[in-house]
C-alpha cells in the first residue's frame, strides 16, 4: 500500500485507536494497529478484543490500496514526534516505511490474517440518537453498576429501544439507575443489549461534538457506534440482566419530597461518623421534617434535622449513605422525591424527568 | 523346601554357608541397602548415636563431627558402658535390648527400637565401638569396617561408651553423591542434635564440628535456657510457657508468639515421651492453634513436650519412625489446640513489621524498631486547617515534593505526650497498588491497603455483633445459588444464627438458595463464593449448635472476601479514611489472616540503616 | 501454537465435525483416554475446524481464521495448557474470576472473564483445557457453574488421561468421547513424522515399547529411555552386576522435571521402577501363553520368564514395594539399588537352583 496524509490527522486517528491497544496481551497481534487503505480513505484499526475503534481519515491520496499490520505504540510516538506536514505510509517488502521530509521509520509487519476480525458498521437497522443524549444517559446511569466480582451481566448497562424512547439501566444488586431520552428516530423498535460499562465509557470519550447526530447499531454480539469520524465497537455482555422490573414499586404509602442540594449536605454531615463500623444511616420522617441520624459502637452519633414535604405514615426507614449520595450528585431537580412502602422494601428516588434510582434499605436485626 | 523359602528363611549369619562365593556379596549388599532406609545421610547417624548415648543412661553427652560428619561422627556419653558380651551383639542386626518380645511394641516408652540401626551404620562405614562399664577394670573395643566385624578386643578407656563412625559411604560412590555440601549436611545434623537438647533437660551437651565448638548446653539448663543458648534471648524471652492435662495425657512446653513464625519448621518441635518427632498430626495441631494469628504459610515456633500412656500410641508406622498414629486422635487434637491457644493468648501478638525489619536487619546493621502503638484520635484540626503532617519543605517540578521530617534532637516520638499527634494525613505514596508509604511524626510506615482493610471491616463487624446487631444489606433482586439438598438442610438448620450475623438466606425450591441479604458493611460479596464457605464451615463444626466462635470464623472469612484487593487505586481520601478508621478500631496491626497491616520505620532504623549510628 | 493434523482417530474426527455441521455438537465434550496419544492434539484440529471459514470440517490452514489459530491469536479461542505454560496445576483464577489474589499481580484472563462477552468474529467460542485433570476441587467446582448453564455458540473442550480426577458432577456434564491407543504401525508412522531423521529401527523399537502411546515413546526418548532399557536389560540377564548398573543408571542423560534434585532424582528412580514392573508384567503374560511378538518388552520378558512364575512374582511383588517407597519420599538412590537387587535376586535363586543348592 502507499498511502499520503496529513500528520495531525493520523497523529489524531493513532491516539484514538491506542487509546484502546493493550500494552501486553495473550494474543500479540492485537498489540498492533491495523492500517487499512481504500481508494479514497486510511483507515486505524485497534482493539484490546472487548472493544474496538475504526478511525477513518478521508483526506489522503491513496496511490495504491492496502493493508498492514505495525507495532501500535512505536508508530503512534514516531507519527507524534515528527516535524513534517504530510506523511507517507508505504510498503517495502516485508516492512511498513513512515516517511516525512527526510526523516523516515521502517516498521516490521505481521501478516494482517494474524489479526481479528474488526467489523463495519452497519447502517440498515441503525438507530439515531444525539450525542449528548447518549452521553447524559450513561452517566445518569453507569455509576450505579458493578464493579467488582459477582454476576458479570451486573458489569455493564443494559441499554433498551422502544419506540422512540432510549432507556439505560444499571444495578450492582443494592441499588439501581435508570434512565431514558428521546431518540432522533420516530420508531426504532424495540431491541435490547448488555453493553459493559468500559465500553460505553469509550463511546462517550469518541464523542466530542456534543451535537453531532450518531448512529447506534444493536449487532448480534456488539454494540457499535458511528461518528463521522469513527465506528466504535464494544462486544456485548453474554448473560442475564437481573429482573429489575418488579423491584420497582408500583405505588408507594410513604412520599418524601426535599431540597437536593440539603439533603446532600446533611447527608454527609451525619455519615461522617458512621463510615468505620456501620453504614446506615435512618431517615425518619415525620409530617414537615426529615430527622437523619447515625452512630458508630466507636466514633459516636450525630443527628441533623431539615424541612421536607411528607405524605405518609411517619416511621424509619435506613440506607447506606453513599449510595444515597452517588445518586443526589447526578441530580438533575432542585428537588428530590423518595418513595417507599416499608423499612424492608425498596426506596425509590426520583432524581429528574425520566430518571429514577433505586436503593435497597438497610435494616438492622437486633 | 523350595528355592524360594531357602532365600526366606536362612538368616543372614547363615547364608554363608550356602554357596559361599554367590551368597556373602548379597549379604553384605543386603545391609548396606537396608542401611539406606535408616541411614540416608550424616543425620541419621547422629541421631541414633545420640539415642543410644541416652539410652545407656549418659549424663554429658559429646558429639564431635568432622566435614559435616560425613567424614566422622562421634558420640561419646558416660553411660552404663558395654561389656563384651554386649559388643559381640552390637552390630548385629535385630540385637536390640531394648525390644524383647512383640508385647513391648504396645509400650514403646524409651526413645526407639533400633533393631538395626549400629548394624547398618557399620555396613556402611568403619564404625568403632569403644565402651567401659561403670564396674569393669578395663574397657572393650570392636570394629566394624563395611559390614566386616571384628572380635572383641581389650582396650583401654573412660568409664562409658564412645562410638565413631568415619567414612560415610566411602565405598558406595552411588550413594555418596547424593550427599549434600558439608553445610548442608551439617545443618541437618545440627537440627537433630538441637532437638534432642530441647528434648532432654537433665542431659548435658558439647558438639564440636571441626574442632570447633558449636552447641554447649549444660545439664542444669532447663528448657527455656536451652532455647536461649541455642536461638537467643529474644526467642526465650518472648516463649509462654504451656501447660495442659486430659486424663493421663500430659501437654507441657512453650509457645513463640506468631511473629516469630518461620519459613522452615526447624524451630517447632513436638517430643513425644521425650523422643522428638515430626508428625502430620501434630503439625496440623500448631496450624490450628496459630490460625488467624500468623501468616499463613508461616510455621510457627514451638517447643512441646507430650506424654502419654505408650498403648495409646502406635510408634510402629514408618520405618523412619518420625510419624506414630493416636489411637484417639480427634480428642487429642482438641485437647492440644485449646491448651495451646490458651497459652498463645497471653503472648505478645503486636510488632507486626518485625520480621520485615530482622531481613533488612542481615543484609545492614539494625534492629527492629519497637511498634508503634496505635495513633491516637488526631483531635481538633491545628490552627492552619490543614490536613497535611509532613509539611512540604520545597516543590521540585514534575510532581516530586520533598517532606521534611522533625530531625531527631526534636524527634516526637508517639509515647510523647508533648509530641504532635499524627494526623494521618498524607501525602500518600502508593506502590505496587499494594503499599501506601508515608510520613510519621518520628519516621515513615509502610500500610498494606489490603490487609488493614480487611481488618478492619472484620473489627466493624464484631462491633456491630457485640452491639446488639448487624446492619444487613438488602438486595434488589435475590442471588440464586444451587446447592445440594443435603447443603441445603444445613443452611436451613443454621438460618438463625446466619440472620444473627447478618446473611438473609431463603430456600427457593429443594436445590436453590436465595441470598436475601448480607452483612452492610461487606463491599461487594460473591454470593456464590459465600454461601459454599458457609457451607463448608458449618459441614465443619457440625452437631453443635455454632457458637460465636461460628459465627467469627464466618465473618473473618467474608471480611477477607469483601476486601479492597491489592491492586484497587485508592484516592487521597480513602486512604485517608481508611487510616483513621484503623485507628478508631484499635488493634489493626495484623489482618484476620494474621499477615502485618503496617511496618513501621523510625528515625533510628533510618540512622542506624545510614550509618549515623 | 501450530495445529497438527492428528495421524490417527480419523473416525472419531470425522464423527464431530459430521456433529457440528448437523449443529448436534455438545456444549462441553471431555476428550478421555491414555497419555501421549494426540487427544489435544486433536482437540486443537477440532477447534481449528469449527472456526476455519470452510468448517466445521478439518481446518484448511489457509484462511485468516486458521491463521489466527496457529499463531494463538484467535479472539474467540482460549487455550488453557498447564504444560505450555509449565504449570503443575490449573489454579481457579483460570477458571473463574476471583479478588483473593496475590498482591500486584494483573487478574488473568480467566475462562469466565472469556465466556462473558460474546464471541468477536463468529458465533463459537471454544475453550480447550489440556490436562483438565490438573484443576484443583476450587478450580473444578468453579468449572461446574460454566457447564451447568452454557451459552449458546459456547463449546469446551477437556482432555485428561485422568478422568479419575475430576468430580462426578463435571463428568455428568460432559460428553464423553473415549481415545484408545494406537495401532503399533499408526504409532510408528506418528514417530516417524515428528522426526524423519530418527533412525527407522529405533522408531520401531519405541513403538513397541510405547504401547501405542505416541507421545509417550517421545518421553521415553527424551528421558533416555533406549540407554536406560539397555542398562535394564543387562541386569535382567545377569551380563552385569546391580549395583554397577545402579551406578551407571544415574549417569545416563535424561531429562526429568522437578522443582528440586530430590524431586528429579525420585522421577528417574520411578521411570526405572516402572519400566521394570512393565518388563516383569510381560515375564509373567509371556509365562501364561502370551505370544511373545505381542509384548512390548518380549525380549526381556523371555529372561524374566525363564526364573519361573513363583521367582517372577517374588521379583514383582518387591518392585511395587520399591514403588510404593518412592511414593512414601524414601531416599530414590537407595529405592534403586533395592530394585535392581530384587531382579537379581531371582536371577540367584535361578542359578541356585540350577546348582541344585539348597539354604
Amino acid at each position: 500500500m502507499k498511502v499520503l496524509c496529513e500528520r495531525e490527522k493520523l497523529r489524531e486517528g493513532l491516539t484514538v485507536a491506542t487509546s484502546v491497544i493493550p500494552m501486553k496481551s495473550t494474543r500479540p497481534a492485537v498489540e498492533n494497529v491495523y492500517l487499512v487503505a481504500t481508494d479514497d480513505a486510511l483507515e486505524l484499526v485497534g482493539t484490546d478484543l472487548d472493544v474496538a475503534v475504526r478511525f477513518r481519515i478521508e483526506d489522503v491520496k491513496v496511490e495504491e490500496p492496502g493493508t498492514a499490520l505495525i507495532p501500535a505504540r512505536v508508530a503512534a510516538d514516531f507519527v507524534r514526534d515528527l516535524a513534517g506536514d504530510t506523511v507517507t505510509l508505504r510498503t517495502k517488502g516485508d516492512n511498513l516505511l513512515i516517511e516525512s521530509g527526510d526523516d523516515c521509520c521502517e516498521l516490521t509487519t505481521i501478516d494482517p490474517d494474524e489479526y481479528p476480525v474488526v467489523a463495519r458498521f452497519e447502517e440498515s437497522d441503525s438507530v439515531r440518537v444525539m450525542a449528548a443524549t447518549l452521553t447524559r444517559l450513561v452517566s445518569r446511569t453507569s455509576f450505579a453498576a458493578a464493579r467488582e466480582a459477582g454476576r458479570y451481566a451486573m458489569h455493564g448497562i443494559l441499554t433498551q429501544t422502544e419506540g422512540d424512547e432510549l432507556k439505560m439501566i444499571a444495578t450492582d444488586g443494592r441499588r439501581l439507575a435508570m434512565a431514558s431520552a428521546a431518540l432522533e428516530d420516530a420508531d426504532a423498535g424495540s431491541k435490547s443489549a448488555i453493553v459493559p460499562t468500559k465500553g460505553m465509557q469509550l463511546f462517550c470519550r469518541v464523542m466530542d461534538d456534543p451535537t453531532e447526530l450518531v448512529a447506534v447499531h444493536f449487532g448480534e454480539s456488539q454494540f457499535c457506534l458511528k461518528t463521522t469520524k469513527a465506528e466504535v465497537f464494544a462486544r456485548l455482555i453474554d448473560g442475564e440482566f437481573p429482573r429489575y422490573s418488579a423491584v420497582i414499586p408500583p405505588s408507594t404509602e410513604n412520599r418524601l419530597e426535599a431540597d437536593a442540594t440539603t439533603l446532600t449536605q446533611k447527608l454527609k454531615l451525619v455519615a461522617n461518623v458512621t463510615s468505620s463500623d456501620t453504614r446506615a444511616v435512618r431517615l425518619s420522617m415525620e409530617k414537615g421534617a426529615l430527622t437523619i441520624f447515625g452512630r458508630s459502637a466507636s466514633t459516636g452519633e450525630a443527628t441533623a434535622h431539615m424541612p421536607v414535604d411528607f405524605d405518609g405514615k411517619p416511621g424509619t426507614i435506613a440506607f447506606n449513605p453513599d449510595y444515597l449520595i452517588d445518586g443526589l450528585k447526578n441530580c438533575e431537580s432542585d428537588t428530590v422525591r423518595l418513595e417507599f412502602n416499608e423499612k424492608t422494601s425498596p426506596g425509590k428516588f426520583t432524581l429528574g424527568e425520566n430518571y429514577v434510582y433505586i436503593v435497597m434499605p438497610i435494616t438492622i436485626d437486633a | 523346601m523350595t528355592d524360594l523359602d531357602a532365600h526366606q528363611d536362612s538368616p543372614p549369619d547363615r547364608v554363608v554357608t550356602c554357596t559361599a562365593r554367590i551368597a556373602e556379596l548379597p549379604e553384605r549388599v543386603r545391609n548396606q541397602i537396608a542401611a539406606g532406609e535408616v541411614v540416608e545421610r550424616p543425620a541419621s547417624v547422629v541421631k541414633e548415636l545420640v539415642e543410644n548415648a541416652l539410652d545407656a543412661g549418659g549424663r554429658e553427652i559429646r558429639v564431635d563431627l568432622e566435614e559435616g560428619g560425613v567424614k566422622l561422627v562421634r558420640v561419646v556419653d558416660d553411660g552404663i558402658g558395654m561389656g563384651p558380651e554386649d559388643l559381640v551383639l552390637a552390630f548385629c542386626p535385630h540385637a536390640t535390648s531394648k525390644l524383647r518380645d512383640v508385647d513391648d511394641l504396645e509400650h514403646i516408652a524409651s526413645l526407639g527400637f533400633r533393631g538395626e540401626a549400629l548394624a547398618s551404620i557399620g555396613a556402611v562405614s568403619h564404625a568403632t565401638i569403644l565402651s567401659r562399664p561403670a564396674d569393669a577394670p578395663t574397657g572393650y573395643r570392636i570394629e566394624d569396617e563395611w559390614g566386616d566385624v571384628s572380635s572383641v578386643v581389650d582396650a583401654g578407656g573412660p568409664r562409658g561408651t564412645s562410638i565413631e563412625v568415619r567414612d560415610l559411604f566411602l565405598r558406595l560412590p552411588a550413594r555418596r553423591r547424593f550427599l549434600k555440601r558439608t553445610s548442608t549436611e551439617l545443618g541437618r545434623c545440627l537440627d537433630i542434635l538441637q532437638r534432642l537438647i530441647i528434648a532432654h533437660e537433665g542431659i548435658g551437651f558439647v558438639v564440636t564440628h571441626d574442632k570447633k565448638r558449636v552447641l554447649d548446653v549444660e545439664a542444669g539448663m532447663d528448657r527455656r535456657e536451652r532455647v536461649r543458648r541455642l536461638f537467643g534471648a529474644d526467642l526465650a524471652d518472648a516463649l509462654e510457657p504451656v501447660h495442659g492435662e486430659d486424663g493421663t495425657t500430659l501437654l507441657t512446653g512453650l509457645v513463640a508468639p506468631p511473629r516469630f513464625g518461620r519459613g522452615d519448621t526447624t524451630r517447632q518441635m513436638w517430643f513425644l515421651n521425650g523422643r522428638p518427632l515430626r508428625d502430620k498430626v501434630l503439625i496440623g495441631v500448631l496450624k490450628q492453634a496459630y490460625r488467624g494469628l500468623s501468616v499463613e504459610q508461616r510455621q510457627p515456633v514451638a517447643f512441646l513436650s507430650l506424654s502419654m500412656d505408650p498403648a495409646l500410641v502406635d510408634v510402629n508406622v514408618s520405618p523412619t519412625k518420625s510419624d506414630v498414629r493416636f489411637r484417639d486422635d480427634r480428642r487429642l487434637f482438641g485437647f492440644l489446640v485449646a491448651t495451646i491457644r490458651r497459652a498463645l493468648a497471653a503472648t505478645d501478638m503486636a510488632t507486626p513489621g518485625d520480621r520485615m525489619l530482622s531481613t533488612i536487619a542481615r543484609r545492614g546493621a539494625w534492629a527492629p524498631a519497637p511498634q508503634q502503638a496505635p495513633l491516637p484520635d488526631p483531635g481538633p484540626q491545628r490552627d492552619d486547617g490543614s490536613m497535611r503532617g509532613a509539611r512540604p519543605a520545597s516543590n521540585v517540578d514534575d510532581g516530586f515534593r520533598v517532606y521534611e521530617v522533625p530531625a531527631s534532637g526534636e524527634s516526637a516520638r508517639a509515647d510523647d505526650p508533648w509530641s504532635k499527634p499524627d494526623d494521618l494525613a498524607g501525602p500518600y505514596v502508593k506502590v505496587a497498588k499494594t503499599y501506601i508509604l508515608r510520613a510519621v511524626p518520628d519516621g515513615f510506615e509502610i500500610v498494606d491497603q489490603h490487609a488493614l482493610h480487611e481488618r478492619i471491616t472484620f473489627e466493624g463487624l464484631k462491633q456491630q455483633l457485640a452491639a446488639g446487631g448487624v446492619e444487613v444489606q438488602r438486595l434488589l433482586v435475590p442471588e440464586l445459588v444451587e446447592v445440594s439438598r443435603s447443603e441445603g438442610k444445613l443452611l436451613e438448620t443454621h438460618a438463625a444464627a446466619l440472620e444473627g450475623i447478618g446473611v438473609f438466606l431463603e430456600p427457593f425450591g429443594d436445590t436453590t438458595i436465595a441470598v436475601q441479604g448480607v452483612p452492610a458493611l461487606l463491599r461487594s460479596t460473591d454470593s456464590d463464593a459465600l454461601v459454599r464457605d458457609l457451607i463448608a464451615m458449618l459441614g465443619r463444626i457440625g452437631a453443635p449448635p455454632p457458637a460465636t466462635e461460628l459465627l467469627e470464623e464466618v465473618l473473618h472469612s467474608m471480611a477477607c472476601r469483601s476486601s479492597v484487593m491489592a491492586g484497587d487505586t485508592l484516592s487521597d481520601e480513602d486512604v485517608h479514611a481508611l487510616l483513621r478508621r484503623a485507628v478508631e478500631v484499635g488493634g489493626a496491626q495484623t489482618c484476620p489472616h494474621g499477615r502485618p497491616t503496617r511496618v513501621h520505620f523510625g528515625l533510628a532504623d533510618l540512622e542506624k540503616a545510614f550509618h549515623r549510628r | 501454537m501450530r495445529f497438527d493434523r492428528p495421524l490417527a482417530h480419523d473416525v472419531l474426527i470425522e464423527r464431530l465435525f459430521a456433529a457440528a455441521a448437523d449443529g448436534r455438537l455438545p456444549h462441553a465434550i471431555l476428550f478421555e483416554g491414555p497419555e501421549g496419544i494426540g487427544k489435544f492434539v486433536a482437540a486443537r484440529w477440532l477447534a481449528a475446524g469449527l472456526l476455519c471459514e470452510r468448517g466445521p470440517a478439518a481446518p484448511c490452514g489457509e484462511c485468516g481464521p486458521c491463521k489466527r489459530v496457529a499463531t494463538e491469536n484467535h479472539p474467540d479461542l482460549l487455550l488453557i495448557d498447564p504444560i505450555a505454560e509449565g504449570e503443575e496445576r490449573i489454579r481457579v483464577g483460570r477458571i473463574a474470576m476471583r479478588s483473593d489474589g496475590g498482591a500486584g499481580e494483573e487478574p488473568e484472563r480467566s475462562l469466565e472473564a472469556f465466556l462473558d462477552l460474546r464471541a468477536v468474529e463468529g458465533v463459537h467460542r471454544i475453550v480447550l483445557i489440556r490436562e483438565c485433570d490438573r484443576m484443583n476441587d476450587a478450580a473444578q467446582n468453579a468449572l461446574l457453574k460454566t457447564l451447568e448453564e452454557p451459552r449458546p455458540g459456547t463449546l469446551l473442550v477437556l482432555e485428561t488421561h485422568r478422568t479419575s480426577r475430576l468430580l462426578p458432577t463435571i463428568l455428568s456434564r460432559c460428553i464423553r468421547v473415549r481415545f484408545d491407543a494406537l495401532s503399533r504401525a499408526d504409532c510408528e508412522r506418528v514417530l516417524k513424522a515428528d522426526d524423519p531423521s530418527r533412525p527407522a529401527e529405533r522408531a520401531v523399537a519405541l513403538a513397541r515399547w510405547a504401547d501405542g502411546s505416541p507421545g509417550a515413546a517421545l518421553a521415553f526418548e527424551r528421558r533416555g529411555g533406549v540407554v536406560l532399557r539397555d542398562l535394564l536389560g543387562q541386569c535382567v540377564r545377569g551380563e552385569r552386576a546391580p549395583l554397577a548398573v545402579a551406578a551407571a543408571f544415574w549417569d545416563v542423560e535424561g531429562e526429568f522435571t522437578g522443582k528440586t534434585p530430590t524431586a528429579r532424582a525420585r522421577g528417574r528412580a520411578r521411570f526405572l521402577v516402572d519400566l521394570a514392573l512393565a518388563v516383569w508384567r510381560d515375564g509373567m503374560r509371556l509365562s501364561s501363553g502370551v505370544p511373545q511378538s505381542e509384548l512390548a518388552h518380549g525380549d526381556l520378558a523371555a529372561d524374566v520368564a525363564r526364573s519361573g512364575v513363583l521367582g517372577a512374582a517374588r521379583a514383582f511383588d518387591r518392585l511395587t514395594e520399591c514403588r510404593a517407597d518412592i511414593e512414601r519420599n524414601l531416599a530414590p538412590e537407595a529405592v534403586v539399588e533395592r530394585a535392581l537387587l530384587a531382579l537379581t535376586d531371582r536371577g540367584r535363586i535361578l542359578r541356585a537352583s540350577k546348582s541344585g543348592a539348597r539354604g
